[in-house]
């Protein structure tokens, strides 16, 4: 337990800002324009999801699918795996995320019944993932080149798929969407305090908050909430 | 590999230590050449350090980013312009060692290394493919040192070390520990094999080592290397705010990175220590803090109180 206490938040890391927010700024450029249209992307699917359409849904759920595959490939596995080699044991996960997601993109049926806190809370987390995420850059020292948006980074993808999942999907499917999202908030939470960024926080606590949703807090009412 | 600076600079100490008289002392210190940071011998090899090395923990872990490789191979050139030698890294490091090994290449400086791995696998049958795959990423034949990180399955890994030095895989073999952990295993490591380094935290707030692991050494001709001088940053970092007290300047130190190298080179056993940085003016100046004069008993002893009431 001493040894334990003796180490730092960011002993943890392998990396420091400079080099991780350096890497975000050159995948950003690599990807560019995608990094301007993520947040239009992001009130696209709040749109679908506000809809309530099974058509709706199912896109929400196959853009969270195919961009969990985009994401590992294009970022964790050809950028940050170079500084970071634990991410090697998540790398799988993610990759059964996204064709986990996929296929119940392509099987789910219309909603027949929903908790109203389930999905207010879902619909608040693809907002927070998808439009407040990025916005973090403001409350530590990076450029805004350097802001992780959805559609290119994990952190704010995973609390978005969290929002995806809440408000799309139901008992055992959700139960199985959830836990890879939620580990990912957790861990990625923490990498960013060790990377002394706040919005670390946030996503610590917007981690927390999709458990509360998950939760059978309030009673299920039939049709869409 | 570091062949032909130690032999250089051992012909060069051997001349200077005879001369000033230097032999006599129970710990000899020189400097290897005039400009040059001081240098200690290794008891166990024909081996002469400079006493101060570099880490590369953290901050030569930057991936694919050309700027930030060019930059660490900027802070290596500066190294090796102000004679430093030994350079530190592990496969723990994440993309370090590539980092060092592209610096070698760029800077053609393949002879002026002292090169420092690390053994860091549960898997003892792994332990010399990993320094294989290793060297590969250095883009050197073989490491000068190889060491046992944090006492990682050391047991079968010490197997393997000593067999690649009798084969002359490695010249110098040791083990490795931080934060002042595990000193009672280290300690009998030390004690039972043949190792010719152990690395282990020490500074003016990290004084653990001085009660048995320094002495030790000193007692069984084990060469010392320093981690964490600095606290991996956060010490000099709280000390930014604080004047340089006056007497700093009895020893020449100019800043309080240099006060606590001066303190640390201070101790007898201590080899060498390896602050890592991205900085090509800290790399200089910690570079320079290898000098004489060090502090005497009395300075370390307020050099420490002054530093740990701060
Ligand atoms: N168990 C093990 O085997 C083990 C454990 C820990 C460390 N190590 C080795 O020991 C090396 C050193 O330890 P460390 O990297 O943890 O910490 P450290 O050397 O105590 O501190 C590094 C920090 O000090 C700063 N620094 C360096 N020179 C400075 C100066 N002149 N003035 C002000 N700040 C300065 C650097 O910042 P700038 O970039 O701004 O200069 C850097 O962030 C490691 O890199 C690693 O090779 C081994």
């Amino acid at each position: 337990m001493d040894a334990l206490l003796s180490y730092h938040p960011r002993d943890f890391l392998l990396f420091s800002p400079r080099v991780y927010w350096a890497l975000v700024t050159g995948n950003n450029e690599s990807w560019w324009p995608l990094a301007i249209l993520a947040p239009l992307a992001g009130v696209l699917v709040v749109w679908l999801i506000a809809r309530r359409g099974s058509q709706g849904r199912r896109l929400a759920l196959a853009s969270a699918g195919a961009l969990w595959w985009f994401v590992t490939w294009s970022f964790l596995w050809q950028q940050y795996r170079a500084i970071n080699w634990a991410v090697d044991w998540a790398i799988p996960a993610l990759v059964i995320l996204g064709a986990l997601l996929l296929v119940f993109a392509m099987t789910t049926g219309p909603v027949t019944a929903c908790r109203p806190h389930r999905y207010r809370i879902g619909l608040m987390l693809v907002i927070w993932g998808t439009l407040i995420h990025p916005l973090g850059f403001l409350l530590d020292d990076r450029r805004m080149q350097a802001a992780d948006t959805w559609l290119l980074f994990p952190d704010p993808l995973a609390l978005t798929t969290l929002g995806i999942a809440l408000t799309t999907l139901a008992g055992w499917r959700l139960a199985l969407a959830l836990p890879v999202p939620l580990l990912w908030s957790m861990t990625g939470g923490a990498t960013l305090l060790g990377l002394e960024s706040p919005i670390g926080w946030a996503m610590l606590i917007a981690a927390g908050i999709a458990v509360a949703g998950w939760l059978p807090l309030t009673q299920s009412q039939r049709g869409t909430c | 590999m570091a062949d032909q600076w130690s032999l250089q600079r051992r012909r060069l100490l051997q001349g200077l230590a005879a001369g000033a008289g230097l032999s006599a002392l129970p710990f000899s210190l020189a400097r290897a050449q005039d400009s040059g940071p001081l240098t200690r011998p290794l008891p166990t090899a024909d081996i002469t350090l400079p006493t101060v090395g570099l880490g590369t923990w953290i901050t030569f872990n930057v991936g694919n980013n050309q700027r930030l490789l060019d930059n660490c191979a900027d802070v290596m050139a500066a190294f090796f312009e102000g004679g430093g030698a030994m350079i530190d890294s592990s496969p723990m490091y994440g993309s370090s060692q590539n980092t060092v090994g592209y610096g070698l290449d760029k800077l053609n400086a393949r002879e002026q290394v002292f090169s420092a791995d690390k053994i860091w696998t549960r898997d003892a049958d792994q332990g010399r493919q990993q320094s294989r795959e290793s060297a590969e990423l250095w883009q050197v034949d073989r490491f000068d040192l190889l060491q046992v990180h944090n006492l990682v399955s050391w047991r079968a890994h010490m197997d393997t070390l000593r067999a690649m030095r009798d084969d002359g895989a490695v010249r110098t073999i040791g083990i490795t520990t931080s934060h002042g952990r595990r000193h009672r295993e280290v300690e009998r490591i030390m004690d039972s094999e043949p190792i010719d380094f152990v690395q282990l935290t020490y500074n003016p707030v990290d004084r653990e080592a001085e009660d048995r692991l320094l002495p030790l050494a000193r007692e069984k001709g084990i060469g010392v290397i320093v981690n964490r001088p600095f606290r991996r940053g956060a010490l000099t970092e709280r000390l930014a705010s604080e004047p340089l007290p006056d007497w700093a300047g009895e020893v020449g130190a100019e800043s309080w990175a240099q006060l606590i190298l001066k303190f640390i080179l201070s101790h007898p056993a201590v080899t060498c220590a390896i602050p890592a940085t991205t900085r090509v003016d800290h790399v200089r100046e910690n570079l320079a803090a290898a000098s004489q004069p060090l502090p005497d008993q009395a300075l370390r002893a307020r050099i420490a109180d002054t530093i740990r009431a701060l």
